[in-house]
C-alpha cells in the first residue's frame, strides 16, 4: 500500500531569530521530519495535515512564505527510505535518552545515600516524561523505544524498593 | 446563528461548537464544508484564514474566549488543555494527550459529524464540571494551609 505523506516547504523572515525555532519546535511536537532545510515531512494522518496547515499559515502572518503538499513516493524504495528516516530520527532522540542511564545507575549504586535516592528519582522521572513525550511523536516506533521504557520501569522499582528499606522515609 | 467548519471534527471542532453552544447561543446550529468552501450568511471557526481560528499559537477554542470575552477560569483552563492536545503540545498540559485520542477515537465511532458534536457534548460537560470543581477546591485550600 502506497503511504501519504503531508510536505511543508517555507521560508521565514530571518529576524527575529526566534520564528525560526518556533516553527522548528512547532514541528517537532507533531514528529515531523526534514528531509531538506526547510522541507518538513509528516505521514497524512487527519490530525498532522492539520497542523501543517495551520504552521503554514502562522508561517505566512509573520511575512513567510509557506506550501503544504499531500504526497506519495514515486518507488516503494523511496518510501521505505522516508520511513527509515523517520526511524532513525526516533531512534536518535530514544538513544539520546538512554545514554543518560548508566551515569544514573551508577549513582544508585549500593553507595548512595538518600540524598543521592532522591535526585536519582527526580531524574528518572525528567527522563521518563521525555521518554512518553517521544511515544507520542514517535510514527515509527524502533526498539529503542521500548528499550527505553522496560530500562526506566526497572530503575524505578528498584528506587522503590531502596525507599521502602529505607527507615523514616516515606 | 449558524456556524461552520471543516468536516469530521476533531478535538478542537468538537469544542469550539460546545462552547458556542453553552455559551454564546443555544440555539446555533452547525454546518460542515470541504476544506476551503464557505457558506454565506454562516459564521467559519477552525478554518484556514477565519476570525474564530488560530492565531499566534492559540486554538480556535481560545479565539472564540476572546472574542466573546468569556473569563471563566474553568474555560480558560479547559482552553489550555484544548490547545495541547490540537497542537499536540504535551509541555503545555498534563490532560491534553489524553483528549487528542479520545477525540480521535470519537471520529471512529460515527461517520456523521453532527453524531460526533452530540458524543462530544457530554465529555466537555463533563470535563468543565471536573474543572470548575478543581478551580474552587483550590481556592479554598489556601487559607486553611496558612492555619497550620
Amino acid at each position: 500500500m502506497k503511504r501519504e505523506w503531508v510536505l511543508l516547504v517555507y521560508k521565514i523572515p530571518s529576524h527575529p531569530t526566534r520564528l525560526r525555532a518556533q516553527v522548528w519546535r512547532r514541528l517537532q511536537r507533531c514528529g515531523a521530519i526534514y528531509l531538506q532545510n526547510s522541507v518538513s515531512i509528516v505521514p497524512a494522518t487527519n490530525e498532522l495535515a492539520e497542523n501543517m496547515q495551520w504552521i503554514a499559515d502562522e508561517i505566512r502572518e509573520v511575512g513567510g512564505e509557506a506550501y503544504v503538499f499531500r504526497a506519495t513516493a514515486t518507488s516503494p524504495e523511496q518510501e521505505r527510505q522516508i520511513e527509515r528516516l523517520f526511524g532513525a530520527a526516533s531512534r536518535a532522540q530514544a538513544q539520546k535518552l538512554l545514554d543518560a542511564l548508566p551515569a544514573l545507575e551508577r549513582r544508585m549504586g549500593r553507595t548512595a545515600g538518600p540524598q543521592d535516592l532522591e535526585e536519582a528519582e527526580d531524574e528518572v522521572r525528567r527522563i521518563r516524561q521525555a521518554a512518553l513525550k517521544l511515544r507520542l511523536r514517535s510514527h515509527f516506533p524502533v526498539p529503542e523505544e521500548e528499550a527505553l521504557h522496560k530500562r526506566l520501569r526497572a530503575m524505578r522499582e528498584r528506587l522503590d524498593r531502596r525507599a521502602l528499606r529505607r527507615p523514616g522515609r516515606r | 446563528m449558524r456556524y461552520y467548519t471543516r468536516r469530521r471534527p476533531h478535538v478542537d471542532r468538537c469544542a469550539s461548537a460546545w462552547l458556542l453552544k453553552r455559551f454564546e447561543d443555544p440555539k446555533a446550529e452547525f454546518a460542515f464544508v470541504e476544506e476551503g468552501d464557505r457558506l454565506p450568511g454562516a459564521i467559519p471557526f477552525d478554518m484556514s484564514g477565519a476570525e474564530l481560528g488560530h492565531r499566534r499559537g492559540r486554538c480556535t477554542f481560545e479565539a472564540i474566549l476572546a472574542k466573546h470575552k468569556l473569563k471563566d477560569p474553568a474555560l480558560v483552563e479547559l482552553g489550555r488543555i484544548i490547545r495541547s492536545a490540537d497542537l499536540l503540545d504535551a509541555d503545555e498540559t498534563l490532560e491534553g494527550p489524553g483528549m487528542d485520542l479520545l477525540f480521535r477515537g470519537l471520529l471512529h465511532l460515527t461517520q456523521d459529524d453532527h453524531a460526533v458534536l452530540a458524543l462530544a457534548e457530554p465529555i466537555l460537560d463533563a470535563l468543565y464540571a471536573a474543572l470548575r470543581e478543581r478551580g474552587s477546591r483550590r481556592v479554598r485550600r489556601e487559607p486553611s494551609r496558612r492555619k497550620r
